[in-house]
């Protein structure tokens, strides 16, 4: 119990290191003294673009990390991830769709939202299909059809894209370039209203995912109501998922470093392993964005482009060290 | 005596396959049965039904004499636990965590509580793998996994194990262990029922045989009763020789006999 609080409390320390640290990078440096003067220009830039821009970083890294281990955990399969799963591409489509229709037009993120979470779920219901319809489907089923699920998506996307109205497609365009550009202390609050709720409920029930992470029929024969249990894991993982992309547009491999990486530290309990992933994803997301924004500063990089190229060849890493051990 | 489980008619159909056919059978507490039968006999099925992990599409399985499905999972999983032939984890748990996990059914609390860790090591101790509690299960041995399988279906304390060729990959002293460790269990009232391919095997230890053929049972009883030439021949399909042995019969497969 005592290894748990040390995780849980180190995890804390660097997730506040990010929330304190991260909002004085950027293309003008600030630091604490002046930004501490009301009224100062280092102030604003501060509590107006920097500061929720960090939260936002925060809550979305820690909830695609939380999805991510969640999906691993129910797919029993490291690589699974909202992205390489195609949760995030529906959500992304929802997005778009309600770009299109002017659902998204100013002031209403609720169309925008409703249609991102539908998205996510539709997609999770077609993987969650295709896993259960064979007793055992392989991982390289799985991503295959994440990957087919990927292109259907984009193949829309771009369809609407190229039939709507140019205000319209640049706003899709920008959106798909996926970031965490600064927003409403409002649109934070509301984010955190999904994340927070998704991500604790996932915490509550670590126990199970253990079990199930093992298998289904383990998990029933060690008194898991398994249907039900899924079920809660798929809608949290959605919520989370979902409502994060509607925000940040699609942020590649943000699902993956983290929780691979923790659970070759620390274990795959999921008692310590969710948490500590929720606090070191976010940590991890606002670092990223930290660096995206300064090394061509004034130009800024999306923080989907450092995590893909991060993400990109993690991926290919866990991809070929599991082929080996399994030859 | 009450029997444990009641089998009444019991029918398993799936794909238009009967894998379980109007099977009648009691089990009582303190036995060890043995079921054995040829590969894609049902054996293996059986088990899942005594387990509620598998439904059944005909008859009626009584858990003291309450349906099987009535029965909320979590109290079945501290009555019930079954060890699968095998089991492929994806990430590292340890040995002692996968022990744990048997623990599941009695923990209301989000930590593990002095009693779970006293049940743990109990039953790590009963199948000799408290030395491994740290290795990552991925990496033991087949023999070793089947005793940590064990091991964490004891956690669950429960009155009924049943176990699906948990004896088949482990060593000669590993099996006599084991089987000398369900003996006790049976022993303290726990009702035992097992599934082998190994006639010798159930020959040595079990207080009661049931032999399966084709979704079937084609006979039931002790190893003196079942110990016939003819019926091993009908069951497994090739002449076994049965020796000559008092109460616990073992059977030799003659060298030069061929596969039909």
């Amino acid at each position: 119990m005592s290894r748990f609080w040390t995780i849980i409390l180190a995890s804390v320390l660097v997730s506040l290191a990010a929330l304190l640290i991260c909002p004085l990078i950027g293309p003008t440096s600030l630091n604490w003294a002046n930004v501490l003067v009301p009224g100062s220009l280092d102030a604003q830039i501060f509590w107006l673009a920097r500061l929720p821009r960090v939260i936002l970083a925060l809550l979305a890294g820690g909830a695609l990390a939380s999805a991510g281990v969640l999906f691993q955990a129910l797919m029993r399969d490291a690589l699974a991830t909202p992205d390489t799963l195609g949760v995030s591409s529906g959500a992304s489509l929802g997005a778009v769709v309600a770009i299109c229709f002017g659902w998204a037009d100013t002031a209403k993120l609720g169309g925008l939202w409703a249609a991102s979470l539908t998205g996510a779920a539709l997609v999770l219901m077609i993987v969650v299909a295709l896993s259960s319809s064979g007793k055992n489907v392989s991982s390289f089923t799985l991503l295959l059809a994440g990957i087919t699920i990927n292109s259907m998506c984009v193949a829309v996307m771009l369809f609407l894209q190229s039939v709507t109205t140019l205000g319209r497609s640049l706003a899709i365009t920008r959106w798909l370039m996926g970031g965490v550009d600064a927003v409403e202390y409002r649109t934070l609050a509301l984010l955190g209203l999904f994340v927070i709720p998704a991500t604790a409920v996932l915490v509550w029930r670590a126990q199970d995912w253990n079990l199930l992470a093992v298998g289904q029929s383990w998990a029933t024969a060690k008194g898991l109501d398994t249907r039900s249990r899924l079920r809660l894991g798929y809608a949290a993982g959605s919520i989370l998922a979902g409502s994060v992309t509607a925000i940040t547009g699609p942020i590649g491999f943000a699902g993956l470093i983290v929780p691979h990486a923790l659970r070759m530290l620390i274990g795959p309990d999921h008692r310590v392993l969710l948490p500590a992933s929720f606090l070191l994803g976010g940590a991890f997301l606002a670092i990223c964005d930290a660096i995206g924004r300064t090394v061509f500063a004034p130009a800024e990089l999306p923080v989907g482009v450092i995590t893909a190229l991060l993400g990109g060849p993690f991926f290919l890493w866990v991809l070929t060290s599991r082929a080996t051990i399994r030859n | 005596m009450k029997p444990v489980y009641q089998l009444k008619n019991a029918s398993v159909i799936k794909e238009q396959r009967c894998l379980l056919e109007n099977v009648d059978l009691e089990l009582h507490s303190g036995e060890l049965v043995l079921i054995l039968g040829p590969n894609g006999a049902g054996k293996s099925t059986l088990l899942r039904v005594l387990a509620g992990i598998e439904a059944l599409s005909g008859g009626q399985v009584l858990l003291a004499s309450e349906p099987v499905s009535n029965i909320d999972r979590r109290e079945m999983a501290r009555q019930v636990a079954m060890v699968e032939p095998m089991i492929e984890l994806p990430f590292g748990y340890s040995v002692e965590q996968v022990v744990m996990m048997g623990r599941a059914p009695h923990m209301d609390a989000w930590f593990e509580g002095p009693e779970d860790w006293a049940q743990v090591e109990a039953a790590m101790s009963v199948m000799d793998c408290a030395t491994l509690r740290k290795r990552d299960f991925r990496n033991l041995s087949s023999g070793e996994m089947q005793r940590v399988l064990v091991a964490s279906a004891l956690a669950q304390q429960p009155c009924v194990l049943l176990l699906d060729e948990s004896a088949a990959f482990l060593d000669v002293r590993h099996q006599l262990e084991l089987f000398e460790a369900l003996k006790r269990l049976t022993g303290i009232g726990y009702l035992i029922v097992a599934v082998t391919h190994d006639w010798n095997l159930a020959a040595r230890w079990a207080s009661r045989i049931v032999l399966i053929k084709d979704g079937r049972i084609a006979a039931a009883g002790t190893p003196s009763e079942l110990a016939s030439e003819p019926l091993l021949l009908e069951v497994f399909g090739v002449p076994l020789e049965v020796l000559n042995v008092e109460g616990r019969p073992p059977v030799v497969l003659h060298p030069g006999i061929a596969a039909r």
